[in-house]
């Protein structure tokens, strides 16, 4: 019973049929009630019509003479009313219908309504006299037809009651779903917003009810949205004031390491030390990049998706782990092939930095890394592949997994970056696969399929760029 | 090598500029926009260290000031700003490469040598071949007047043939080109950026030289 259209439907259609009965059962009985009642004043209304018709020249002998026919005889005779005009002195009949007895229906002759039994039937007769005692009329109606005609009218009533209560319903529910309209809009709104999104509402067209609900939920919208781009701020801001510092960092090292050598003061001690400095500045700099794209991530979710190359993207990402793999004597092997998605070059360009990231890492020296991408039965692929140490069989399932680190590894990352790598796959539906290999660590993402309708764009871009060139 | 840095940062442009010294670089170390655009009018360097955040104006302007006025002097960007849509967008400006802080410092000379190393026979003015316009300056490619989309090292490519217009010009000469070192990344992406080229602007443009490499133009004599 929490649906508000329910609820209100429910009252109204209580308050319906309880009007209904209320009025039906106060109708059934008032046409029962004796001598104020429906029937009883229609017989009674009869009865003095009769007597003040009854011309005073009247005998009983009139009475005795015969009487019209009605013209259509056909018709089933009146046998359910009858009446009896007495002499009230001589107990003499003096007319009567012709479905009266000849013997009085009220036998004791006392005015009022009374039951009688006459004709193998009971009646209910009304008898009333003139003002000078003269004639008395007696007037009878069939219990039996009373008791039939309120039947028929006690079912046309039900029927009629049900009849406006349906009808009723109908109208209320399309009253009400009408009405509720906009909430329903409203939600459907709501329901297809993405998590982040702080557009507001539409306020027009809402019913006055509803608008200040709106309205309030907009303005909540609007701090959030606020709080938002306060953390985003914050986050750029942190990436520059962290960033740079770490750099300075690196340098100094740098420039230490260099001055002892020219000082010819650079015993294995130093050197060490400026060697470990530049190590830990640059474990920094990795955990703040990781936590500030993880931050970036989750602040965010307006990551504009559009058609890009991969193969571009990764050929960019590669040239960046150029240095760190020469430096391990490392070779990096990039095949790729021509592989359009729709996707967000930043978040695609965290997973290709953190993959390479990875394989350089955990890659010893001499070390071998492939990243191939390419259409693989129109699925756009990104393969990343090395000949390290790979991941043990018990640790699989948990390398994606936020700060898991696989143990024992000589290499410190933050865990961070699968994680991050398994978030932005998601982000694009891409599925992630680790088919097991004999060494080293390999990776497939696969992303979903271009659509049909950005394949035909594509294509035609093709053919329209071709065909000047075959004429 | 003379150097132009461009860091407001006096830590890291204190650091960096001593380091580039002892590279035996001769380094000037600015540290906002108006300085850098002054030493930029006044001096020919061989290269500019560019951060993008600076006083008085951010350092894209700079870099699109320089290209506007058909200067090919190699800019490698420095910058905290990480996002690779920044690193497009500072690539599509007209940089060499791009670097985000912090880095280690070898990255920094290796960087700078291979900007300088593809820059060594480097040449700016427009440049044309059949129906295809390449501006320098503005980084546009037009074909019959249409303008066509390159990714960065598919417009490098299609430079590095323009400039050497009717001479073979080797795969090892177009790495070069484009990435100005090679050796630890063995990739075939020269000949899918040539695949992408004859896509885009024609299947005629580039001939291949089997056994040699690729030409753009009619042979030369």
């Amino acid at each position: 019973m929490n649906s508000l259209r329910v609820r209100l439907l429910t009252a109204m259609l209580i308050t319906i049929v309880g009007f209904g009965s209320a009025w039906y059962f106060a109708r059934a009985w008032d046409m029962r009630q004796p001598e104020t009642g429906y029937w009883d004043s229609r017989l009674r209304g009869i009865g003095r019509l009769i007597v003040s018709s009854m011309p005073r020249t009247l005998t009983a002998d009139a009475g005795a003479a015969p009487a019209y026919h009605l013209a259509d005889t056909d018709t089933e005779p009146i046998d359910d009313m009858a009446f009896q005009v007495w002499n009230l002195q001589t107990r003499e009949l003096m007319m009567r219908s012709p479905s009266a007895p000849d013997a009085p229906m009220r036998p004791d002759f006392s005015p009022g309504f009374k039951e009688s039994r006459f004709a193998g039937q009971t009646w209910r007769v009304y008898t009333v006299a003139d003002n000078t005692g003269s004639i008395q009329v007696q007037v009878a109606k069939s219990q039996q037809e009373l008791d039939e005609t309120y039947q028929t009218w006690r079912q046309i009533g039900v029927l009629a009651t049900m009849g406006v209560f349906i009808l009723l319903a109908i109208v209320v529910w399309a009253g009400i779903r009408l009405s509720l309209r906009p909430l329903d809009r409203i939600r459907d709104t709501v329901a297809g917003r993405a998590p982040l999104d702080p557009s507001p509402l539409p306020e027009t067209g809402l019913p006055s009810e509803i608008r200040p609900f709106v309205r309030a939920i907009n303005h909540l919208l609007g701090r959030q949205e606020a709080a938002l781009a306060r953390e985003r701020r914050l986050i750029a801001d942190a990436a520059h004031e962290l960033r740079t510092p770490l750099a300075a960092i690196q340098a100094q090292a740098q420039l230490v390491q260099t001055h002892m050598a020219a000082a010819a003061k650079d015993t294995a001690d130093t050197r060490a030390a400026a060697t470990k400095l530049q190590a830990v500045a640059a474990r920094a700099a990795r955990l703040v990049e990781q936590l500030l794209d993880q931050a970036r991530l989750e602040s965010d979710d307006a990551w504009p998706m559009e058609a890009l190359d991969l193969a571009d993207l990764a050929d960019l990402i590669a040239r960046d782990f150029e240095g760190p793999a020469e430096r391990k004597r490392q070779k990096i092997i990039l095949d790729a092939q021509p592989c359009p998605l729709r996707g967000n070059v930043d978040t695609l360009g965290i997973l290709l930095s953190n993959l390479l990231d990875n394989a350089v890492r955990y890659t010893p020296m001499h070390g071998h890394i492939t990243v191939a991408c390419r259409l693989d039965g129109g699925i756009p692929c990104l393969e990343v592949a090395d000949d390290g140490p790979g991941v043990a069989e018990a640790d699989r399932a948990r390398i994606f997994e936020r700060f898991f680190r696989v143990a024992g590894s000589g290499e410190r990352g933050a865990g961070l970056g699968l994680s991050l790598v398994a978030r932005i796959a998601a982000m694009h539906g891409a599925v992630l696969e680790d088919p097991p290999s004999s060494r080293g660590f390999h990776l497939v993402v696969r992303f979903p399929a271009l659509q049909a309708e950005q394949d035909v764009i594509r294509l035609s871009a093709t053919s329209s760029a071709t065909a000047p060139a075959a004429s | 090598m003379h150097l132009l840095l461009v860091e407001d940062d006096p830590m890291l442009g204190d650091a960096l500029s001593a380091c580039l010294r002892q590279a035996a670089y001769r380094v000037d170390w600015v540290t906002d926009a108006a300085q850098a655009r002054a030493a930029l009018v006044d001096h020919a360097y061989d290269a500019v260290l560019l951060d993008l955040q600076l006083p008085h104006g951010s350092g894209l302007a700079i870099l699109r000031g320089l290209r506007d006025r058909y200067d090919a002097t190699p800019v490698i960007i420095l910058s905290a700003r990480d996002r690779l849509s920044d690193r497009i967008k500072g690539l599509d400006e007209g940089a060499d490469d791009y670097l985000v802080k912090p880095f280690p410092f070898e990255e920094v000379l290796a960087r700078l040598r291979a900007v300088t190393r593809r820059a060594s026979h480097r040449v700016v003015p427009l440049m044309q071949v059949g129906e295809v316009h390449v501006d320098p300056a503005r980084r546009s490619v037009m074909r019959d007047g249409v303008p066509v989309k390159l990714s960065i090292h598919e417009y490098r490519t299609l430079v590095a043939l323009l400039e050497r217009q009717g001479h073979i010009v080797t795969r090892e000469q177009l790495e070069d080109a484009v990435y100005g070192r090679h050796g630890t990344i063995e990739s075939n992406t020269v000949a899918v950026y040539i695949h992408q080229l004859r896509r885009k602007l024609g299947n005629g443009l580039i001939a291949t030289v089997h056994g040699f490499g690729y030409r753009i133009g009619e042979a030369a004599a």
